[in-house]
């Protein structure tokens, strides 16, 4: 034992919060293999890695590495034992050149303490030489391409005296196809060094080249390790997506009322490419596809956030170009972030004010006087038909729990009587329960005359819950699909960028 | 029975009065105005006969209002999560102009509203620039009113040629003591308060400091606010440099030196927080009185004048470790 696996992991369980995130997780990896991991956003993929690598500690369940029992451990016995991450988002210094970064915090040092630069150049040097990459160790980081940086990143793990297994979360996500080669190179030598690779990634087509076995994640469980040889990538796809649709989505079937919003070849930069749908009155629009897809930014251009390159949007029949959020919401189109803490809620701030801010306008009197009668009742209205379980409208919006801090955002904007509401991932991290009531209520707007279009990365979920589906892919719409059309796999292989046929 | 009825009642009433106290002591605000009160009680006691006396009382109130009215447009730009260190600069830029204006042979500009109008109007265009850079430009606020604070000291310097203006006439002096002082610091408290606590604008600035793309997205226009808010700050220390000037009947180049300073500490000290979104204007404002009580007492105590700074500093670092404390014991 030992010799054959590099690491070994026993019934890992993780939970935020009492929502479980990983269970039972118990999954052997070759050494000196690539192993992959694949699943939809939110199947545990990270947080596995998270607790390899000692960002999180697991609830339960150990794994060992190297023959070596570890319950917990932090990111720097993480990296002293072997464990290197290259991370999503790049962790270099802009500012330092190639050779600085690699050797950032195990920096060479002369008599006195005195840093070695001739050293730290030459090592540098030999290092990217032998890794076959163009540029010098003498540059900055921020005159590198992003595929570059990412080749500094995984050299500088890959350097580490020690490390034994080097964990890849979506390297090739920013890599064009040429870049992608450079780096499979890259991969074969150090698997060929007898280093051990776990490698994440949405494109499945580039996992055939590259990895020797194949783990699939779904809803925190491990559903699958095997050859990657052994499946289509349809029935990949199939074991990533489809489930029983165990959690209540209770759909009501919506009737189209006419159209409320009409977009026509939006464009924005490199992330969006003449995008145009309509969204009726009266239905859910659900708008699917993996994280970085472009849907949040074809939401944040239709609402005036982000300014978009080109395109037309109509509301009712009326062209508008709006060009801030406050045009928006007086023209009745509203958004509501993905990110409600980051951008949506005023956290430190009470339930109510964050309820009322986007209609304070509605309370005052020619003395520009807030009246704060009229205030609370409409808060307090809202509170009630929204269920929001809060002590009072005072209470602090931080302290409330996920479910219903997310029900204050959408009281929020529904006050302003949207015409279009677009919920960005309105589920997202928060329990069964909120989330059944977070579509009764989107359900409730539906059957009023409200266009909602349902940004989500949840495919049940949208399944669920909308009338029509759009999926997007890398800043296209690659399919539409009517309810009566609804299949998971027919829509899973356009989020992975297939036209629908 | 009845006893033991009583005894919980009693219970209960402890109970409520603890939670009572709990919640006035936990309040930024009356933990400012305990320090606030502690100092007046210690002072009174240890310099009974100079300390409490009316003519005393009202040279600190005097000394105050220059901080004081600085402090509350400086209020309002920290609790966006900005910060002004230009209100001295403008404030002696403004008052030289008025004084300029004052002593100069043109009729129409020597009238004392004009020169009054005039100055406090240049101010708010200072306020308006800073304002563009912030809002518009998106520069950090910090570093756009450095820039302001050096440009108009050496305006300040360029007009008067480094002379001080004096003789600015009896009418100016005159109101200044006895008027301008205490007059604009209660109108400018009020509008303050009305606007802050009242109108849709206070909120706004509210909901900026909280969260500003959080704010931008609820349909506020937060470079509008912002632009505003960086006009009444410059407003604000254009009226308190009118008022230093009044005092000694000069305006000096060298005017509002450090008060920028000043008045942040005040706020600081009040439980503004300086990350936004935290702090209320009657905070500020007794964070204002300490500075000055304190600057009274050490006086008054016949401590070494030198020794006013470094009180000041302990001061402001309590109240923002106090602050941390607290915060801290919300978060659990």
């Amino acid at each position: 034992m030992g010799e054959e696996y590099i690491l070994q992991t026993y019934d890992i369980c993780k939970s935020f919060a009492g929502n479980p995130a990983l269970q039972n997780i118990s999954l052997n990896i070759k050494r000196a293999s690539v192993h992959a991991l694949i699943g939809e956003n939110g199947a545990g993929k990270s947080t596995f890695i998270n607790i390899l690598s000692g960002a999180y500690i697991a609830t339960s369940g150990y794994f060992e590495f190297e023959g070596r029992h570890i319950t917990q451990l932090t990111p720097r016995e993480a990296q002293d034992i072997g464990i290197g991450v290259v991370h999503q988002e790049l962790n270099l210094i802009p500012e330092m050149t190639v050779a600085e970064n690699i050797f950032l915090g195990r920096e060479l040092t002369g008599q006195g303490g005195k840093l070695d630069w001739k050293e730290t150049n030459r090592r540098a040097r030999a290092l990217l030489k032998s890794f076959g990459v163009s540029f010098n160790e003498k540059v900055r980081i921020n005159s590198l391409s992003i595929a570059e940086q990412q080749m500094v990143e995984i050299i500088k793990v890959a350097s580490m005296e020690n490390s034994k297994l080097i964990i890849m979360d979506e390297p090739t996500s920013m890599l064009t196809e040429k870049e992608t080669d450079q780096l499979f190179k890259l991969i074969n030598r150090l698997k060929k060094e007898g280093k051990t690779i776990i490698y994440i990634s949405h494109r499945l087509d580039e996992l055939r080249h590259i990895c020797d076995t194949v783990s699939i994640f779904r809803d925190g469980h491990l559903i699958y390790t095997g050859g990657i040889g052994e499946h289509t990538k349809e029935e990949i796809v199939q074991m990533m997506v489809a489930r029983k649709l165990t959690e209540q989505y209770p759909y009501v079937k919506g009737e189209a009322k006419g159209i409320a919003l009409k977009v026509e070849n939006l464009s924005q930069g490199n992330f969006l490419k003449n995008i145009s749908f309509h969204a009726e009155k009266g239905e859910i629009l659900g708008l699917y596809g993996l994280v970085g897809a472009g849907r949040t930014e074809l939401a944040r251009c239709i609402v005036g956030a982000d300014r978009k390159s080109s395109g037309a949007i109509e509301i009712e029949g009326r062209r508008f170009s709006l060009k801030n959020p406050t045009e928006a919401i007086r023209s009745g189109v509203v958004y509501i972030t993905e990110s409600r803490k980051e951008f949506g809620l005023m956290l430190d701030m009470h339930v109510g004010f964050n309820i009322s801010i986007s209609v304070l306008r509605q309370f005052i009197n020619k003395l520009r006087h807030i009246n704060r009668k009229e205030e609370n009742a409409q808060i307090l209205r809202m509170i009630q038909e929204l269920s929001i379980k809060t002590e009072s409208s005072e209470k602090v919006v931080r302290k409330l729990s996920g479910g219903n801090q997310q029900k204050v955002l959408l009281a929020r904007y529904i006050l302003t009587r949207p015409k279009v509401l677009i919920v960005d991932e309105p589920t997202r991290g928060i329990d069964v329960g909120a989330k059944v009531s977070i579509y009764q209520i989107l359900n409730k707007l539906k059957e009023e005359g409200v266009s909602i279009i349902m940004i989500s990365s949840d495919l049940p979920e949208v399944m669920g819950v909308s009338d029509r589906v759009l999926v997007m892919y890398n800043g296209s719409i690659t399919g539409e699909f009517t309810h009566e059309e609804f299949n998971e796999k027919a829509v899973g292989l356009c989020a992975f960028g297939e036209k629908k046929g | 029975m009845e006893n033991s009825f009583n005894a919980e009642a009693e219970k209960g009433r402890n109970v409520k009065v603890q939670s009572v106290l709990k919640k006035f002591i936990n309040n930024d605000l009356s933990r400012t105005l305990i320090i606030f009160l502690v100092l007046c009680i210690a002072l009174g006691i240890a310099r009974p006969a100079t300390f409490l006396t009316t003519s005393n009382l009202i040279n600190v109130l005097s000394q105050i209002s220059v901080n004081g009215i600085m402090v509350i447009g400086m209020t309002f730009i920290l609790l966006t999560g900005g910060i002004d260190i230009s209100v001295g600069s403008v404030a002696a830029f403004t008052s030289m102009i008025t004084a300029m204006l004052l002593v100069s042979k043109n009729p129409f500009g020597s009238n004392i509203v004009v020169a009054l109008i005039v100055g406090i109007g240049v101010g708010v265009l200072i306020g308006a620039l800073s304002g563009f850079f912030v809002s518009k430009i998106e520069l950090q606020p910090f570093i756009v009113t450095l820039a302001m604070m050096t440009i108009f000291r050496g305006m300040t310097m360029v007009i008067s040629q480094g002379n001080p203006v004096s003789q600015l006439g009896d009418a100016f002096s005159y109101i200044g003591v006895k008027y301008l002082g205490p007059i604009p610091i209660n109108v400018v408290i009020m509008i303050a308060f009305y606007a802050l606590e009242h109108t849709c604008f206070g909120r706004y600035v509210y909901a900026i400091g909280g969260n500003k793309e959080a704010a931008r997205l609820s349909g506020i226009n937060t470079t509008k606010i912002i632009f505003g808010i960086y006009m009444i700050c410059a407003a604000t220390a254009s009226i308190a440099g009118m008022i230093l000037a009044s005092r000694v009947n000069s305006a000096t180049p060298t005017a509002g030196n450090g008060t920028e300073m000043d008045a942040i500490a005040a706020a600081v000290i009040g439980g503004v927080s300086l990350t936004g979104g935290k702090g209320k204007i009657l905070g500020a404002l007794i964070g204002a009185f300490i500075i000055g009580v304190l600057n009274n007492g050490l006086v008054l105590l016949g401590i070494d004048v030198y020794w006013t700074q470094v009180v000041k500093g302990v001061i402001i670092l309590l109240a923002v470790v106090a602050d941390m404390l607290s915060k801290r014991k919300a978060a659990k």
